[in-house]
């Protein structure tokens, strides 16, 4: 028979302000099994822990209950507390009285009752515990950067330069991500690509980093210091080692003006073969090959034709007669590459919202109404109009210029009632450009409320009003209709309570940021969860930021949620650092709560083998007797094998089928 | 007065609201409209618009401004820009914003508006006010003889409403204030 101690948790005022903590703890020691039975104010405290230590040894107690907050809080600090008092640490069971019961009950005595409950079942699972001793596993010290943004750049040069190796990996044909895409950044100012290309230039040329561009990963396996990652190289058609990048294939393309650029937002063309932009890295073109004549055309040694005629010839083709190099090859086919990481990083940036979601304000089909990344690409002097602003429709210079913000932020019915954070900042940045380009234009900003919490960053939306003459009115927009060469803004001035209709040659519509469209499929190809936008869920919002539930997997930057540069930039810093803490290790203690399958009365039917999510069960086999194994280095824990398992041989340790059944009969019977 | 059903600003009237600014000696812009001008003023309870909302039409130059009783009836006390995050001087703009209204012939408070007149009458002929001429003075305005008779009489009694006015003592050099080249020319607008 085990002694065990049980200890309950006030947690201050938490659990004492609804659950009769005393009460609980006198009645807890008429639990078979309990020789001890204790409460204090804060468990987790130093002097709560010596109390519990010294109990242990005092009352020779050799499995301990503790009632207080959820196991995902303090779970591991007591399991180092009763392994101080000389017991293994995994002789502990939680039960959770502050998530599961003060915090969600609001009578006391059923709150009581539930303590006690939850207490009971937890003392009768205690009591078939068994000790766990955890297993070691080496750590591959090389990080895998997912995205080329200045999220991925900053986390693979951060960690690089601490010495480690990075594969980057970005899907696009340049690395840049938006930023590359933006001309001017607020609160400075200062030119976006003036202060990014250096970096790219970094990444492209520092001896720890190779980059993979056009790539995709496909597929994740193993854990926390050993992933097996697949990478997709998408065949660019060009090999990047002879390509000198000379573009002279990119000139000669004569599908050169007739594709939209997505790098311009689709308001420039580009190739079949093309660079996406100037400064890109690498230098190297790609052939789209869903456009290219020559790809797209049949494949002469697949057609048959009747004798005497010719067969048909590849369409094109003229980028390979240019190329002096040699450098294109149209055989070139897409290829998996094969690598262990010991951890990830996700880097993998966001989106903007769809205009064509919001019909009042023209659902993009009127051309003066355009988003604010099209604006970042007009008033970019390599941008479609070499930096001029001007109406769409017409060409002419903008006489009064109205921004709306909110777009795709903020509104519930649209489905993202969460703010944006860089809308309000942008637009402020937008309308000074204006002003700047534009002296004798009229700007209107349309908003809601003015976020500009950021260093800087209020001073500067005053200074766009202030000293720019941006003209800031409270009210959102209801629609924009086309009238005499114009447009019509029905609008609002809040402050004043009245609405109100204004005339505009062009709106510029600050689009929200929204998650990548692949976001949730890539989260499952690597286990991970995704919030209810599809942004990357981390750990802990406050304490374990950039952190993701798998562990040795880390995001940064708006695969987050929606944040600016400096915010970006800081939590690639801080993702690096975590890499380099997990680096800093040569071994790791891996989990022992796992599965493990009794071969004894494993029937080798395979169905655990079948529903394991990690493909960590293999079937073996021993002197004739085929069974399944466990690899537990691959094992995550989650119990799917053993709900599987008919006979009762797979048996997640820690979480025993015995122990879950004696913890209900605890609760039914005492 | 009412703001009207839609307001059709094609554009803010950038003339108006310099003249403000101008005549006020305020840059109306400052103002982000917190509203706590209108949260401290003592008048703004009884007013058709309180002050945010002149500073508001006030930025967007709106001829609307000079048709406010608000402005009017301003007692200058500077509660708002005392405790104004901006230092905007409301009670300036709203003096500045008479000054226009009576040019453009928009008196909405005709009452502060002759108050006011024949204050500064009484105070450019004594050098300081004579309570009761200025009261009957006033009743002649309005064509109100009977109004507030019952705090007027007590007040008679208690020597707040002397007979006999005082000047002060060098009346020509301080006249002088209201003959200068400047006063002239800020009156012949």
């Amino acid at each position: 028979m085990s002694r065990v101690g049980v200890f309950i948790c006030h947690c201050g005022a938490n659990i004492a302000g609804k659950v009769d903590v005393a009460k609980v703890s006198d009645d807890a020691i008429n639990i078979p099994g309990v020789v001890y039975s204790s409460h204090q104010k804060y468990s987790c405290s130093e002097a709560g822990q010596k109390v519990i230590i010294d109990a242990i040894k005092e009352n020779h107690i050799d499995k301990v209950v503790i009632g207080s907050c959820s196991p995902k809080m303090h779970e591991n600090t007591f399991r180092k507390t009763i392994e101080q008092a000389g017991l293994n640490p995994y002789m502990l069971e939680i039960a959770n009285l502050r998530e599961h019961v003060s915090w969600v009950t609001a009578d006391k005595d059923s709150a009581t009752r539930k303590a006690f409950d939850l207490v009971k079942a937890a003392v009768g699972k205690v009591s078939f515990a068994k000790p766990l001793t955890p297993g070691q596993v080496t750590v591959e010290k090389r990080a895998l950067v997912i995205g080329g943004g200045i999220a991925g750049i900053q986390a693979a040069l951060d960690i690089a330069n601490m010495g480690y190796e990075v594969v980057m990996v970005e899907k696009e044909p340049s690395i840049g991500g938006r930023m590359a895409q933006l001309d001017k950044t607020f609160p400075t100012l200062d030119c976006s690509a003036c202060i990014l290309s250096p970096r790219m230039v970094d990444v492209a040329q520092h001896p720890n980093i190779r980059l993979l561009t056009y790539s995709e990963v496909e597929n994740v396996n193993g854990y926390v210091g050993n992933f097996n990652v697949t990478i997709r190289k998408k065949a660019k058609f060009v090999d990047e080692s002879i390509c000198t990048g000379c573009l002279e294939c990119v000139t000669k393309c004569p599908l050169k003006k007739k594709i939209p650029n997505e790098f311009e937002n689709g308001k420039a063309p580009r190739g079949a073969i093309y660079v996406p932009f100037a400064q890109a890295v690498p230098k190297v073109p790609v052939i789209d090959k869903e456009h290219c004549q020559w790809l797209l055309s049949p494949d002469p040694d697949t057609i048959e034709v009747a004798e005497g005629e010719k067969k048909p010839k590849r369409k094109c083709g003229v980028c390979q007669k240019k190329c002096e190099q040699g450098a294109i090859n149209f055989e070139m086919e897409d290829e998996l590459i094969n690598e262990k990481f010991g951890a990830i990083v996700l880097a993998t940036g966001f989106n903007l919202f769809d205009q064509k979601k919001y019909g009042e304000y023209g659902a993009g089909e009127i051309p003066d109404v355009i988003t604010g990344l099209d604006f970042e690409r007009m008033v970019n002097s390599s941008g479609p109009t070499e930096g001029k602003i001007v109406r769409p429709s017409n060409g002419e210079k903008p006489k009064k210029v109205a921004f709306i913000q909110c777009v795709g932020s903020r509104d519930e019915a649209k489905g993202v009632p969460y703010c944006s954070r860089i809308c309000c900042m942008y637009t402020a940045k937008q309308a000074i450009l204006v002003r700047e380009k534009l002296p004798d234009a009229e700007v209107y900003v349309f908003y809601m409320d003015i976020r500009a919490a950021g260093k800087g960053y209020e001073e500067f939306v005053l200074r766009a009003q202030r000293e720019y003459g941006a003209n800031y009115v409270r009210g959102r927009v209801s629609r924009i209709y086309e009238q005499d060469g114009h447009l019509v803004l029905k609008a609002a001035d809040t402050i004043l309570g009245m609405p109100l209709e204004m005339e505009a040659d062009m709106v510029i519509l600050a689009t929200g940021s929204i998650a990548r469209e692949d976001s949730v499929a890539l989260a499952n190809t690597i286990g991970i969860t995704t919030d209810a936008y599809g942004f990357i869920s981390e750990v802990h919002p406050k304490l374990k930021p950039v952190e993701v539930p798998r562990e040795g997997v880390f995001a940064c930057g708006a695969a987050l949620s929606p944040r600016d540069i400096p915010d970006t930039v800081a939590t690639a810093g801080a993702v690096a650092a975590k890499v380099g803490v997990l680096f800093s290790n040569d071994i790791l203690m891996s989990d022992p709560m796992v599965a493990n399958i009794d071969p004894m009365i494993c029937v080798a039917c395979g169905a655990c083998v079948e529903v394991c999510p990690y493909s960590a069960i293999t079937m073996e086999e021993f002197r004739g007797k085929k069974f399944a194994k466990v690899n537990e280095a691959m094992c995550q824990g989650c119990g799917t094998c053993s709900a599987a398992c008919r006979p009762g041989a797979a048996q997640l340790r820690g979480q025993t089928d015995e122990q879950i059944l004696k913890s209900i009969e605890a609760v039914l019977q005492w | 007065m009412v703001l009207g059903a839609t307001a059709r600003f094609k554009s803010i009237d950038v003339d108006l609201k310099k003249e403000i600014d101008r005549l006020s000696g305020q840059k109306v812009d400052m103002c982000y409209l917190c509203g706590k001008c209108t949260a401290g003023c003592p008048v703004a309870p009884y007013q058709d618009i309180p002050p945010h909302i002149v500073l508001r039409l006030a930025q967007w130059g709106s001829s609307k401004v000079l048709e406010s009783k608000m402005i009017w009836n301003c007692v200058a006390c500077a509660t708002c820009y005392t405790r104004c995050p901006n230092d905007v001087d409301v009670a300036k703009v709203c003096e500045a914003i008479t000054q226009i209204a009576k040019r453009e012939g928009i008196v909405a408070d005709p009452v502060a508006s002759a108050l006011r007149e024949k204050f500064v009458e009484s105070v450019k002929n004594n050098g300081r006010v004579h309570e009761l001429p200025l009261a009957m003075a006033m009743k002649v305005a309005t064509k109100d003889y009977l109004g507030d008779l019952d705090v007027g009489i007590p007040m008679f009694f208690q020597g707040k409403f002397p007979l006999f006015g005082h000047q002060i003592k060098d009346l020509n050099n301080f006249q002088k204030l209201f003959n200068s080249k400047k006063a002239k020319k800020e009156g012949d607008k």
